[in-house]
């Protein structure tokens, strides 16, 4: 173990809380475009580069859209009243049927904590998304995801509406808006499962401080703070973002970060900005350079060759302890090469509490991760996460208070299988070299093998 | 010698039959041709685009005429989706979307042919050179489909959606009409077609892989 520790290098290991998160494989676009789900999905719902393009244009490539959309749309207002604006209307579009779809996953899991067993159990189904999407004319469209299991009420775990170029006189994607509960989709290559094969997640993503417990000097106070928040969560939020040069994109945006979508429970709204950048492949404006294309081959599933760089940074503002306002603040980066089948990328987060306990005692996380994807055939992608995830107060005994501490180092191999392009069966294992919880006694080896059958109509 | 007279009205009448032959060699001519027409389907009605073909029998060996002829890339389809071609003939797949298209051929042996990635506005063709039926696929888009049927006779055609087909200018005679489909067992039979004649043919085919069509012989089920 101390070994593992000493390497820093060797990204480590996640965690993998398979919590649920948001998704985005729309059956609706297939049916509009008449195209298949390989054309913007990997192994649905990982996107592929004209996925990803594809979303970050408003669902939109008007040029692909004039050529091949089999469902033009039911027209609000011809297009000629654009120019009568603003003595008209501006024109819009709707859907000629309901965009909507459903996505089933059925999971069978067995985990153990330490050396207790838990057995296996059958989540069947896990979770259920109603998925609903649809490009409202040029310029607007929207997505709504609501999941639900068995025992708990659907919720809405996101419903954003994006508007495209509102702003005309700019460069053509240079500026849009996108209003709603949305993820802030921090890294593309590990936050979502629309970038990642498999079940399980980063812990960096679902930690939240509040699972960070501090015990008193008397050993029976242990202070738990009441910030939840997430890098992972889905947040109203209102955000502008844009491509620049094709390669370029960025964002910036204020969320309310306690995530909850209920009034603001203080004061401060968080904001966070990205920036990414991609060298090769796909422009994320949906363009090859002049004379450029995807390698041959492929077999059904799109390649790419590409270098992706991005970076984000988060402030927020959430109750702590009591009316203590704790102040955080994250910051990430990766690095991710896509080289035809393989897609590997490493990466780095770390986030800083200010005082989540209202002790004025500071809290700090910090995670080391990376992911590798391989195409062995058009239908069969094998994964392997790594993550060293640790989570610490390292002035607590100043305040005499016991240092708690989460520490984790998780390998998370894994393969998915596409039994059709829109029903995929994910095996994944998650193994803890190290997990240390300040919550509880002591150290022990978690494990857990998750079978999952994800299928969306 | 005295010369031959032949009176003005009798030469008016040889030239009148003279041009009434001449306009009506290809009538005559048309006549003494066959054509076999008839209808092909299956139980899924959207499986159309069946090739029928005639051999004559017996087997005569010479070569066939080879053409010219085109498979487009339109809004995420092949067009036409099915060919049938005869052994040497050019196919080209011209890329009439606004995106780039990779599209490969591959034979029953899983062979490939792959014409590389393309943009609108450029084709590509393959020269196929002997007989066999080859899938046509694109890299990038799954949906696509078409197939090009190289058969070693010059008189072949496609069903249409209905399942009809209909070959003209057939040379009299013995023939064997034979189907192909990739998802349908192939038919075969054998029609003789007399001057001037039309045969009629109908079958409903059952599903299943057929032998690639220069073979010939037995098919076997999926």
């Amino acid at each position: 173990m101390q070994l593992m520790h000493g390497r820093l290098l060797l990204l480590a290991l996640g965690l993998a809380s398979a919590l649920p998160s948001p998704a985005s494989a729309i059956p609706a676009f297939a049916r509009r475009y008449r195209t298949t789900c390989a054309s913007c999905h990997t192994a649905a719902p990982k996107l592929n580069a004209v996925g990803e393009a594809f979303r970050l244009h408003g669902y939109r490539l008007k040029r692909f859209d004039d050529a091949i959309a089999q469902d033009p749309g039911l027209p609000l207002g011809d297009d000629g009243w654009r120019d009568l604006w603003p003595r008209g209307i501006w024109p819009g579009e709707i859907p000629s049927g309901p965009p909507v779809s459903l996505r089933i996953q059925a999971d069978v899991v067995s985990l153990s904590a330490g050396r207790t067993p838990t057995g296996v159990q059958f989540r069947l189904p896990n979770e259920v998304y109603l998925l609903a999407a649809a490009s409202l004319g040029d310029g607007l469209a929207a997505f709504v995801e609501i999941e639900g299991g068995p025992g708990e009420s659907f919720e809405i775990a996101q419903a954003k509406l994006m508007f495209t170029d509102p702003i005309r006189a700019l460069p053509r994607r240079a500026l849009n808006l996108w209003i709603g509960r949305q993820n802030p989709y921090l890294f593309t290559f590990a936050d979502r499962q629309i970038d990642r094969a498999g079940v399980l997640g980063f812990a960096w993503q679902s930690f939240r401080v509040a699972d960070l417990r501090l015990t008193g000097p008397t050993r029976s106070d242990t202070l738990k703070s009441s910030n939840a928040f997430g890098l992972g969560q889905t947040l109203p939020a209102v955000e502008l973002n844009g491509i620049l040069r094709g390669r370029t994109f960025y964002s910036m945006g204020v969320a309310q970060g306690a995530g909850d979508g209920e009034d603001d429970n203080n004061q401060s709204k968080d904001v966070y900005y990205k920036v990414r950048h991609k060298w090769g492949g796909l422009r994320l404006d949906g363009e090859y350079d002049a004379g450029g294309g995807p390698p041959p081959g492929g077999d059904g599933q799109l390649r790419d060759h590409a270098i992706i760089m991005e970076h984000f940074g988060y402030f927020g503002a959430e109750p702590g302890s009591g009316t203590i306002t704790d102040r955080h603040r994250s910051f990430g980066a990766n690095v991710r090469v896509v080289r035809g089948p393989l897609d590997v990328g490493i990466g780095a987060v770390m986030r800083s509490d200010v005082d989540p306990w209202g002790t004025g005692t500071a809290a700090e996380m910090q995670s080391r991760f990376a992911k590798a994807e391989y195409l062995f055939w058009p239908w069969l992608e094998g994964s392997l996460k790594l993550e060293r995830f640790d989570a610490t107060s390292p002035v607590a005994h100043r305040n005499g208070y016991t240092r708690g501490a989460d520490e984790r180092v998780l390998v998370a191999p894994g393969v998915v299988a596409l039994l059709r392009q829109n029903a995929r069966l994910v095996i994944e294992g998650e193994f803890y070299a190290l997990e240390r919880l300040s919550a509880e006694a002591g150290r022990r080896r978690s494990a857990g093998l998750w079978t999952r059958l994800d299928v969306t109509f | 010698m005295r010369p031959l007279i032949i009176p003005r009205g009798a030469a008016r009448a040889f030239r009148c039959a003279v041009a009434l032959g001449v306009l009506a060699f290809p009538v005559i001519a048309r006549g003494q041709r066959a054509s076999v027409e008839g209808t092909f389907t299956a139980r899924d009605p959207r499986v159309t685009g069946v090739v029928v073909y005639l051999t004559p029998l017996p087997a005569v060996s010479g070569p066939v005429a080879p053409i010219t002829t085109s498979i487009d890339q339109r809004g995420l389809q092949f067009l036409p989706r099915t060919i049938a071609v005869t052994p040497g003939s050019i196919v080209s797949f011209p890329n009439s979307d606004p995106l780039l298209h990779n599209i490969f051929l591959v034979d029953l042996q899983r062979a490939r042919i792959d014409l590389g990635t393309y943009p609108g506005g450029e084709l590509r063709q393959v020269t196929l050179g002997v007989s066999g039926a080859y899938l046509v696929l694109c890299h990038l888009h799954p949906e696509m489909a078409a197939s090009v049927v190289v058969v070693d006779s010059p008189y072949r055609a496609v069903t249409d959606g209905a399942g009809r087909f209909r070959i003209d200018s057939i040379e009299p005679g013995a023939y064997r009409l034979s189907t192909w489909h990739r998802l349908l067992l192939q038919h075969e039979e054998t029609v003789t077609l007399v001057p001037g004649g039309t045969v009629k043919v109908q079958a409903l085919l059952p599903g299943g892989t057929p032998i690639p069509p220069h073979h010939g012989g037995t098919t076997e089920k999926r």
